[in-house]
């Protein structure tokens, strides 16, 4: 049976894995109820673990450096309690290679190298490949859910959007990626 | 008649067109070449040398009177078009080099040395070396003036090396035994000229970790390099290109800074590493430690840090470069900054403790440098 997180636990790490985002985005990170989540942050801003900035025409809440730590804690008890601490690790070295190999499709295509449908094609491989490692966390961690589905929804719409590759106002199968290694080394308390 | 083959060059063509014509007529391999004496030259008797060439592309760079002369070295200051095909790009490239002596940086370079205004320099233009491994080489090491033979070298064109755009391998060879120390640099990307023009590609890892020349090809260059010596009476800093098993010499002139720090450029670069996204810009340093720095980055400044996660992101809206110490060219920090069409520069080794807070710097994204100031 696969580990539910708590929401205060939830609301923080939504906090870093968008980095920066308005309390409705940290809401629909994890599917939290919007209101409980505006009590979460504002409880977790008085502890001094999340602050409201504005960034030219943009405000978002994102983490302190405390709240980062208070993460790391949360995360690290988390895996200690579950036991998922080698399911993790499994999977991050799993990830590793499909990283290089996925930066590498993302550049080349950056770069105005990359041939449109090969680009797709090889970031379908990469989707079958993080189906089968989702797979794996999420059965001990249901937080881990989602990235594969975000990830084939963002390379759809870049059949006819190419923005949905690299793209960062959408939800791109770049932004996907990077969130997915943060998650990873976020939860096992790692250094990129 | 005021298109010169390189070979018959003399001193009023330039210093650096000069010093190849020596090396050609003493029988070093030097690639053909003619040169522009007076830039507005009549463009069919350009076309009618560049007839006369072979390969498919030339370079074109500038050969001031001052220019390579035991007192000042331009390198990097006068302009340098490589990978031109067709006369009417190899025209552009030529206007372009002679009108870069009055520029301002060139003007500025030139009135700190106490040198004359020139008004109008002659060019050089060459074919182009499709190097496959190439650098420089001192014949004298430049940092202590130890009778040694330092060599610097990386995968593909010079560019890479000379611009400081990549950690090269160094070989030092010791005389009187010549005894070879090499040190493997990270040699990160290569830049080749393509069917579509110059390319800067990532090299493969195990490309990046051997060392690029053998042991035979050191002691060859070693020996042209002494040539190179013998012949202009005085130390060398020379630019080599190695095509298959062919060695050329593209350039060579006095050393400019012997015992002082390696001196091929004045505007040296305060920190290098792996070019991430191109472009170039300026603006103050902003050294970013944690997300409670994240107030202090102001519209302009240069993103400077150890990493980025996606916290970071919105900074790069904000920001006018961004340089990290860790990743290369594949780095997620790359990836997001091209997005945003940020100069970048990623694996920046000891970006933080190198550079300060405040002080201008320009981030080159193509060359992969961070230079004091602006240009």
């Amino acid at each position: 049976m696969a580990h539910l997180s708590p929401v205060d636990l939830l609301v923080l790490h939504a906090v870093r894995l968008n980095g920066f985002a308005g309390t409705a985005a940290v809401a629909a990170r994890f599917d939290l109820d919007a209101d409980q989540t505006r009590e979460d942050l504002l409880d977790a801003e008085a502890y001094g673990r999340v602050s409201r900035s504005a960034f030219t025409d943009l405000g978002g809440w994102s983490l302190t450096q405390a709240g980062y730590r208070h993460n790391e804690a949360q995360l690290r008890d988390e895996l200690d309690h579950t036991g998922a601490r080698g399911t993790v690790t499994a999977a991050h070295e799993q990830f590793l290679p499909l990283n290089a190999r996925a930066s590498q499709v993302f550049t080349t295509w950056q770069l105005d190298a990359g041939d449109p449908a090969d680009t797709l094609h090889q970031l379908a491989r990469l989707a079958d490949r993080l189906h089968h490692l989702e797979r794996l966390v999420a059965a001990r961690l249901s937080r881990f859910a989602g990235y594969h589905a975000r990830f084939t929804a963002a390379l759809v719409q870049a059949v006819d959007d190419p923005a949905w590759i690299t793209g960062v106002e959408v939800d791109s199968c770049h932004k996907v990626w990077f969130e997915l290694h943060e998650d990873l080394i976020a939860t096992l308390g790692i250094s990129r | 008649m005021t298109v010169v083959p390189l070979a018959d060059a003399g001193p009023t063509c330039g210093g650096k067109a000069h010093g190849l014509a020596v090396l050609m007529r003493a029988g070093l391999p030097v690639p053909d070449g003619f040169v522009v004496v007076d830039p507005a030259d009549d463009p069919a008797e350009i076309a009618a040398h560049l007839g006369r060439l072979r390969g498919p592309a030339v370079a074109v760079r500038s050969s001031g009177l001052a220019e390579d002369s035991a007192a000042a070295s331009f390198a990097g200051q006068l302009e340098t078009v490589l990978g031109a095909r067709s006369p009417a790009e190899v025209l552009t490239a030529i206007r372009r080099c002679a009108a870069s002596a009055g520029s301002d940086r060139v003007r500025g370079y030139r009135s700190r040395l106490g040198l004359d205004d020139e008004d109008a320099v002659s060019v050089i233009v060459q074919e182009l070396v499709a190097a496959d491994r190439a650098g420089v080489l001192f014949t004298r090491d430049p940092r202590t003036g130890a009778d040694a033979v330092v060599i610097n070298a990386s995968w593909g064109l010079g560019e890479s090396v000379v611009s400081g755009a990549v950690a090269p391998d160094e070989a030092v060879v010791t005389a009187p035994a010549d005894t070879v120390r090499v040190v493997v640099g990270a040699k990160q990307t290569r830049l080749d000229l393509t069917a579509d023009g110059l390319a800067r590609t990532p090299v493969p890892p195990t490309d990046r970790t051997r060392p690029c020349l053998t042991p035979d090809e050191v002691h060859r260059l070693v020996a042209l390099g002494r040539r190179c010596a013998e012949l202009a009476g005085r130390p060398q800093d020379v630019e080599w290109a190695i095509d298959g098993d062919r060695i050329w010499l593209l350039q060579s002139r006095p050393i400019t800074t012997l015992g002082g720090p390696v001196g091929r450029a004045l505007a040296s670069p305060l920190v290098t590493g792996a070019p991430g996204g191109s472009g170039r810009a300026t603006g103050p340093a902003r050294l970013v430690r944690s997300v409670d720095d994240f107030a202090r980055v102001q519209p302009g400044d240069v993103l400077v840090c150890r990493t980025t996660d996606p916290a970071w992101t919105p900074l790069f809206r904000l920001a006018a470069a961004v340089v990290t110490e860790s990743g290369g060219v594949l780095s997620h920090a790359a990836i997001v900054a091209r997005e945003f069409g940020l100069p970048a520069v990623v694996g920046a080794d000891q970006a933080m403790a190198k550079l300060t807070d405040g002080t201008p710097i320009t981030v080159d994204g193509f060359a992969g440098t961070i230079t004091e100031g602006s240009h």
